[in-house]
């Protein structure tokens, strides 16, 4: 079985937000257990009042969410964990 | 009991939020009909305050995603111009509160072309709106007005509560050869300036598909009460019905109107006269409008079969700005709950 791979904030990190700055996960567009495309919108999220879509870096299912609607986290945090396909 | 959508989520997988549903019906008929443009303050760059249009300009260009300057009279009547001309224009109102300044446009000109025509012309558009209260936004951005567009003939009404919904009500919308008003509750549209309550982002199919208007959904089934409503207190019913069921205090059938004009009477009086109890919950101005209007019609259908009623809606009055007085006017969960017990009581 293929390792898991992390959905890190720091691979979409704003280049204009610092590392102290807090960003909000404003939607989940995919359950855990789904399967995902390469390029699929998982979420969206806002930092310093941007909003962004953050796309599969893989095709395969998104294994587990780690940050909820609502939550809030940093540069670094791991917000879900992908299986990939094959 | 669940929806139809809520069945769907797990094959799909995919959820949509309310807005990206309206966005993806929107740009699949632009692709298929050149003659379906958008028009509205602030639609292009910003992609609609309310996220209504969000990535059109990119796909569809400046000649058919337009920015207009701040007169509701002079797009909305040019939006009329372009229907009647064959184009099929979608003019959107900002916030619906606006549209005082436009209605000889949209009630004299829009709504009645066609028939002061003597059917010469038709008038395929439709006017969007941002609608609804609950983020202290004050007596002149916050309101529904639902029944003022109800009231005036000539012009379909649609109010979608959830994701599914209103993809497929605005392909059916966008395709209907006369005018219909699409009014897309703020609170329901996931934004993440604004939070939604859980209930409006569900599974939607990336293929197009349409909702016919006038066909209430019965979202949850039961046989000790109705509650009909629409927009985003389908959800506040639904979790006041589960909460008389976890407490024992009875069944309650929800029916999610869905649009107003036409306006589905029979599955309401069908469902009354299994229940005998209704109850009908709006967020537009309690008198001469939504709550009186259904139980007009239901009295007239099932007028043996009704033992009890009740509405919740607005109370006359301007809605207020401050917290805790426009919770107080806007009907909660908490609310329907309490008219639930005295009906059933």
């Amino acid at each position: 079985m293929s390792e898991p791979v992390e959905l890190n904030s720091a691979d979409f990190w704003p280049e204009g937000a610092g590392e102290d700055d807090e960003a909000y996960l404003a939607n989940w567009f995919v359950r855990p257990g789904s399967p995902v495309r390469k390029g699929t919108a998982l979420c969206e999220i806002q930092v310093l009042k941007a909003t962004l879509d953050v796309e599969s870096p893989v095709g395969g299912h998104l294994e587990e969410v780690l940050v909820e609607e609502g939550g809030t986290f940093r540069k670094g945090t791991i917000l879900a964990r992908l299986r990939p396909e094959g | 009991m669940s929806t139809t959508t809520e069945a769907s989520t797990a094959a799909t997988g995919r959820q949509l939020t309310m807005s990206r549903a309206i966005v993806e019906a929107v740009a699949h008929e632009m692709r298929e009909n050149p003659e379906v443009f958008l028009m509205g303050e602030d639609v292009a760059e910003y992609g609609g305050i309310f996220s209504s249009a969000t990535g059109l300009l990119d796909q569809f260009g400046p000649d058919r995603v337009m920015n207009v300057p701040i007169s509701e009279t002079a797009y909305i009547g040019a939006a009329v111009g372009a229907a009647q001309a064959g184009m099929r224009p979608i003019a959107e109102l900002m916030f619906v509160d606006f549209f005082g300044v436009a209605m000889d446009q949209i009630y004299n000109n829009m709504a009645k072309n066609t028939y002061m025509s003597g059917g010469a012309v038709s008038v395929p558009m439709v006017l969007t709106a941002g609608v609804g209260g609950g983020y202290n936004d004050a007596g002149q951005h916050s309101q529904t007005l639902y029944g003022t567009f109800a009231h005036l003939p000539g012009m379909k009404v649609v109010v979608p509560s959830n994701a599914y919904d209103a993809k497929g009500l605005m392909h059916s919308a966008i395709r209907s050869n006369d005018p219909v008003v699409y009014l897309f509750h703020k609170r329901l549209m996931g934004l993440g300036w604004m939070p939604s309550p859980p209930g409006p982002k569900t599974a939607v199919p990336e293929e197009d598909y349409t909702i016919p208007f006038g066909k209430a959904a019965v979202v949850r089934e039961g046989g000790d009460a109705t509650v009909v409503t629409l927009g985003i207190h389908v959800q506040r019913a639904l979790d006041a019905a589960e909460e008389l069921r976890s407490a024992g205090a009875g069944e309650v059938e929800v029916i999610d109107l869905r649009s107003l004009v036409p306006l589905d009477s029979a599955t309401v009086v069908e469902s009354v006269r299994k229940t005998g109890r209704l109850l009908v919950v709006d967020e537009d101005y309690r008198s001469f409008g939504v709550t009186g209007e259904v139980i007009a019609r239901t009295a007239e259908g099932a007028l043996d079969s009704l033992r009890a009623v009740r509405r919740l809606a607005l109370p006359d009055v301007p809605i207020p700005y401050a917290r805790p007085l426009e919770n107080e006017v806007i009907p909660g969960t908490a609310d329907i709950s309490t008219a639930l017990r005295s009906l059933l009581s």
